[in-house]
């Protein structure tokens, strides 16, 4: 174990509330993980008190579990409750959501069913329909969880004195983060239990969901916290300059210098089969220098500013490209971050399909009022274009009327009826492999672009790990009635628990991702990709308040490697912050 | 913690009900109103090891035996269940389990204001429940605990399992189990339960296997079964090659805990000698089974010492134990639990009851209903205990309950139908036969109070009284419609006026000649010449000199049925019709009507229902 510094052992031995601050990798998570060790052996708790460790990723839990293992002794284990924010709300919320409102049971909007609802509301309107959705449908916007938990706790006295009871100590990693609902619950919480608040006010990349940076003054006058500041310590990257690298952009003053492992590499332009081959050569090399660390479970992270960049770099590994010198990059296997929304509405689709119903018009209303939801919701709370939208509306309203006008409209809308009737035509094998890959090349043989998205879509389902699983679930309803009577319910609790189960998948090997996803996590090395034209960390016709941002989050990637980092941006027009 | 409301459905011989409990309840009731259904039907929910036991319910468990509807669909077998009172520890670990209970209104906070939680009397409830249901699939039963609330996104509850049990502390003790399994080591014996609650059972499991393993058996070389295990080792030489089958011997065999539980017990000196001195020890269920039932009654108070807010459920603690200690149980249970439940038939354990804590309970066309019974009219708190062996807890525990209006009738009336029955008994019955309680009310203006509060909890009841005033006798026929007016004022009157003449100088002459008619009456002595008014007016006044000590009774039971007096002939004749109206003869059948059925249709055929397996008894 290594040394502690002053610091650190005063906040092993303080009591009452603790503010704990720190860039990324000075140790916090480590020393909260640390003092509930300590605070554990007290032995001052009652039975069934445990100490709650909140966090924002699932990622973060399953990496703090990992680290908890290591500190805190098997005794106390149980004694260590971790979740995410949401997790902790929807907790409480599914057991005593009923005292917020009469009437059916609550159920999760999930995000891609909600994006396609809110599509076509005003943003100015979205929080009054959330709310009017829990309130009239009893359907729950992930956005609620913390502002409905506050109330709920907040008039219910007897309930939180429970909830409070539990968890006599609290933990709140990436305090900086939480929005005004999340800090309100807090408050309440803090009325009879301890906190614990970790936070790096230069880590805030969560603006676009209400973070706020007086938040942490905010705790200060409030719980008149124990203050330690871990700002200089470095514990993730000690012995290289990684830490010092991302203090120094934000100021600029690593334009100057050069850093120890830390490298940043132009590359020339590329067209055609070589675009993207550089990040996929370093990939190779990085890969080689952690296997020959002789590290067993190493992991290398490849980060870049953009969803649609990150699929790209993805198909890139994954195929098998010829060089000119007659030599093979290989395919490489890795896994993608992917955001969920679009795959999810387009297995749902499939799945209705797979189940089909009695008659080809029912199979053709079902399978459009699937396609309105992919097209509202594929691109989660990103805005939806306007033709889409349109096109939603008059398909929504053709299954009712039974007319549509306009001949792109009309193609749409005649494609779902030939899929519906080729599907009604269609011999199932009864291997879900088969018949979901038949569907789906169904849909992406149709002459309509949307229909064709929705195949696209299917594609990346293989990266949400849901595979074997749904597989097997499948077989299990084939074998039972023949059929695929209930798929779509079964797909969609599948893709649900998703958002919840604390998976404690490690992070080995390479992963390819998004800057905002890579938050919370750690990997011994990173690559930074940034395109040439699509997907920069600067956009073009970026704000001052944008550039401010990209900063931050060009920070937080840096300082997630352990050992090195390497920043690919193109020779043509390098990154300004370089 | 404590049980504040059960609900059944068709389990044994419920179809449904619900009961709210006090903080400790006796249950009372005639045979087979379901107390032990419900005892078993709390266990089935918060008992830690009943659904170990395989298979959890079988077919005599649905109400009537139907554990498939006329559809074929399965009939599901429920129990619900809140628990509130619940401790701190018990609120963290159910924390996402819990709802909220309303004491006074008896019912769950079902919504908005989240307020509501904070109200007075407002407590945090737990929900739980138990499923049982025939699987076709499996060809099997089944049957789960759940916690009801909340309800999962995909419709399905979370399992209520052991570990949530043990936590809540049900104890169970059945009449039969209490004997023979105390001190075994079954799961869920009293013995078992200690050694967990003290965790040693893992290092007693370990350390008795161990010395099992080692034991020699039978390796005396004079006892020949070492020679006979080296032939055979010779023998299969000749087939194998020799490291086969080596060296076989004798060891105890089935070494796992699951066997070991059968087989090891407790053993207790017996007080017999052996030639050595020593003391003869047998199994403990082979002592007295009122030394068994003590020794299980100072486990209890051991376990409820080890496990705070214990619910403890007790099937008939009265059996085969002394008064005094059976008060002693009742006391010292209540005082160490949270809740505590007894079935009894004992005055002894009653009497330690309050009237609100004496849950009567009725069961009729399969509806289970319960009412605390409350203090009986004109009965002070003080005089409760004593008033309440004596005149009242038979009447609680009988279906039926017949009111009298002094002690000779309360005497009288049970000893004319047994004699009625000795010599009718195809026309009578006795009233143990027909569950029916006597009560004295003592005098005729307590008829009517008493008929209104055995009414009350659920009885059916009766009662006769002597000759009254217009205004009384509407108020007493009010309020209890099978009542019967006797045609004189008094009760000796209708026996004196109404008993055959050779009846009343049989039984006379039979006192003098036993030498029991009393000195101060012996200018009036009866003789056999007497004159039937002397012989009235003498007997009238020895009834009167001995009231009370059932010396009507006994000139009854000697009577014919056409010596007795005509009232209690005929009374006696009528409530037997109301506890067992006589048969409706069978109508003559009718010649069926042409149906309506298609030619061709094949005729109706009634199928006997695989379903209907005969109700559990």
């Amino acid at each position: 174990m290594m040394d502690l510094s002053p610091g650190k052992q005063k906040l092993l031995a303080a009591a009452g509330n603790i503010l704990a601050l720190g860039g990324p990798g000075s140790g916090k998570t480590f020393i909260a993980l640390l003092k509930a060790g300590c605070e554990l052996r007290l032995e001052t708790f009652l039975p069934r008190q445990q100490i709650l460790f909140l966090s924002f990723a699932r990622a973060t839990i399953a990496r703090v579990a990992q680290q908890a293992k290591a500190l805190v002794s098997v005794e106390h284990r149980y004694s260590l409750d971790m979740n995410t924010y949401h997790g902790f709300a929807w907790n409480i919320l599914r057991s005593h959501g009923y005292l917020l409102r009469a009437g059916n049971q609550i159920r999760l909007l999930p995000p891609p069913e909600a994006a396609a609802r809110l599509a076509e509301i005003d943003p100015a309107n979205r929080e009054a329909e959330k709310m009017r959705l829990f309130q009239e449908d009893g359907l729950l916007h992930f956005d609620l969880f913390a502002s409905l938990t506050g109330t709920l706790l907040e008039k219910s006295t007897a309930l939180a004195k429970i909830i409070c009871d539990s968890y006599p100590i609290i933990i709140l990693d990436e305090f900086q983060d939480t929005n005004a609902h999340e800090w309100k619950l807090i408050q309440l919480l803090g009325k009879h239990s301890r906190l614990i608040a970790l936070a790096d006010a230069d880590q805030r990349i969560y603006e676009f969901r209400g973070a706020d940076p007086k938040r942490i003054g905010e705790f200060i006058e409030l719980f008149n916290p124990a203050k330690f500041d871990f700002g200089e310590e470095n514990n993730r990257s000690n012995g290289t300059d990684i830490a010092i690298f991302g203090n120094d952009l934000l100021t600029g003053a690593n334009k100057a210098k050069t850093y120890q492992n830390v490298v940043i590499l132009k590359y020339p332009i590329r067209q055609g089969n070589g675009l993207h081959l550089d990040v996929k050569l370093e990939c190779f090399r990085a890969a080689k220098r952690l296997r020959d660390t002789g590290k067993k479970d190493w992991s290398l992270a490849i980060l870049v500013p953009s969803r649609q960049l990150m699929l790209d770099v993805s198909d890139v590994l994954s195929a098998e490209q010829s060089l000119a010198n007659d030599k093979k990059f290989p395919a490489l296997s890795h896994e993608v971050a992917l955001e969920t929304n679009g795959p999810a509405l387009a297995a749902v689709i499939i799945a209705g399909l797979l189940e089909g119903t009695a008659t080809k018009t029912e199979t053709a209303h079902r399978m459009i009022s699937g396609l309105c939801g992919h097209m509202r919701g594929r691109k989660g709370n990103e805005p939806v274009a306007q033709g889409e939208l349109q096109l939603a509306g008059a398909l929504g309203n053709f299954v009712v009327t039974g007319s549509i006008r306009g001949s792109k409209r009309k193609l749409v809308a005649d494609e779902c009826l030939r899929v519906a009737a080729a599907r009604q035509e269609m011999q199932l094998s009864g291997d879900p492999t088969d018949d979901w890959l038949a569907i789906r090349k169904l849909l992406a043989d149709s002459s309509a672009q949307a229909i064709q998205k929705v195949a696209e879509d299917a594609r990346y389902l293989r990266l949400l790990h849901k595979g074997a699983f749904l597989g097997s679930q499948l077989s299990e309803l084939w074998r039972k009635h023949g059929d695929y009577n209930g798929a779509t319910a079964l797909v969609q609790g599948a893709l649900l628990q998703e958002h919840f189960a604390a998976s404690t998948k490690l992070w080995t090997g390479i992963h390819v991702m998004t800057i905002h996803k890579s938050k919370g996590k750690e990997f011994d090395e990173v690559i930074i990709y940034e395109g040439s034209y699509q997907g920069r960390i600067i956009r073009a016709n970026a704000s001052e308040r944008d550039i401010a941002q990209a900063r931050l989050a060009l920070r937080v990637a840096v300082t997630r490697a352990m050992k090195r980092t390497t920043i690919l941006t193109p020779a043509r027009d390098a990154c300004a912050f370089l | 913690m404590r049980i504040s409301r059960i609900k059944i459905e068709n389990f044994r011989g419920i179809k449904s009900g619900e009961l709210l409990f006090p903080k400790y309840a006796a249950l009372v009731g005639d045979n087979n109103s379901g107390k032990s259904t419900v005892l078993e039907a709390i266990d089935l929910c918060l008992g830690p090891e009943r659904l170990s036991k395989h298979p959890v319910i079988d077919e005599h468990d649905f109400y009537a035996g139907r554990y498939l509807d006329k559809e074929e669909n399965s009939v599901e077998i429920k129990v619900e269940i809140i628990v509130t009172d619940l401790s701190d520890e018990q609120k963290r670990f159910f924390r996402n389990h819990i709802e909220w209970w309303n004491d006074a209104e008896k019912s769950l906070l079902a919504g908005p204001p989240p307020e509501g939680t904070d109200a007075a009397n407002v407590l945090a409830a737990l929900r739980v429940g138990f499923r049982g249901l025939y699987n076709a699939e499996e060809d099997d039963f089944e049957g789960s605990t759940y916690f009801l609330s909340p309800v999962r996104d995909d419709g399905e509850l979370d399992a209520f399992r052991v570990f949530d049990k043990r936590m809540c502390g049900f104890l169970f003790l059945r009449t039969l189990r209490t004997g023979s399994r105390a001190l075994s080591l079954e799961r869920g014996s009293l013995l078992d339960i200690i050694l967990r609650l003290q965790e040693k059972r893992l290092q007693m499991w370990e350390e008795v296997l161990d010395q099992l393993r080692k034991l020699p058996v039978a390796e005396k070389k004079e006892l020949g079964i070492t020679d006979l295990l080296g032939s055979i080792q010779e023998a299969v030489r000749a087939f194998v090659p020799a490291d086969w089958a080596k060296n076989p011997h004798m060891r105890v065999s089935d070494l796992t805990r699951e066997s070991l539980r059968r087989v090891l017990t407790v053993f207790m000196a017996t007080g017999a000698k052996l030639e050595n001195g020593s003391e003869y020890a047998a199994p403990f269920q082979h002592q007295g089974t009122g030394t068994v039932n003590t020794l299980v009654l100072a486990m209890l108070s051991l376990i409820a010492e080890l496990k705070q807010n214990v619910i403890f459920a007790m099937e008939e603690p009265e059996i085969a134990i002394p008064p005094h200690a059976q008060k002693r149980i009742v006391e010292s249970v209540c005082k160490k639990s949270a809740q505590a439940f007894f079935t009894s038939h004992s005055p002894y354990v009653l009497g330690e009851f309050k009237p609100s804590q004496i849950l009567v309970l009725k069961r009729e066309d399969g509806i289970l209903t319960g009412i605390n019974a409350e203090y009986p009219p004109a009965v002070k708190p003080k005089n409760y205990r004593m008033e309440f062996r004596g005149r009242f807890c038979e009447a609680l525990l009988a279906r039926r309950v017949l009111i009298l209006e002094g002690r000779t009738e309360y005497d009288a009336f049970p000893a004319a139908a047994r004699r009625l029955n000795e010599l009718h008994p195809d026309e009578f019955k006795t009233f143990e036969a027909m569950g029916i309680a006597t009560v004295n009310a003592q005098t005729d203006s307590q008829v009517a109070p008493l008929g209104d509060y055995f009414k009350k909890i659920g009885k059916t009841v009766f009662a006769v009284f002597d000759k009254q005033e217009a205004a009384q006798k509407v108020a007493i026929e009010a309020a209890i419609p099978d009542s019967f007016e006797s045609p004189e004022k008094g009760f000796e009157k209708l026996i004196l006026n109404q008993t055959a003449e050779a009846a009343l100088r049989r039984y006379a002459l039979a006192l003098v000649s036993d030498g029991e008619w009393p000195a101060h009456l012996a200018a009036k002595t009866p003789t056999a010449a007497m004159a039937t008014n002397d012989l009235r007016n003498a007997l009238n006044e020895y009834l009167s000199w001995s009231k009370g000590e059932g010396t009507a009774a006994d000139l009854l039971g000697q009577c014919t049925k056409d010596e007795m007096p005509a009232f209690l002939v005929e009374t006696l004749k009528q409530i037997k019709e109301l506890v067992e109206p006589a048969p409706i003869p069978p109508v003559p059948p009718v010649p069926a009507a042409p149906t309506a059925t298609a030619p061709g249709a094949p005729p109706a055929v009634e199928i006997p229902s695989t379903a209907a397996t005969p109700a559990a008894s």
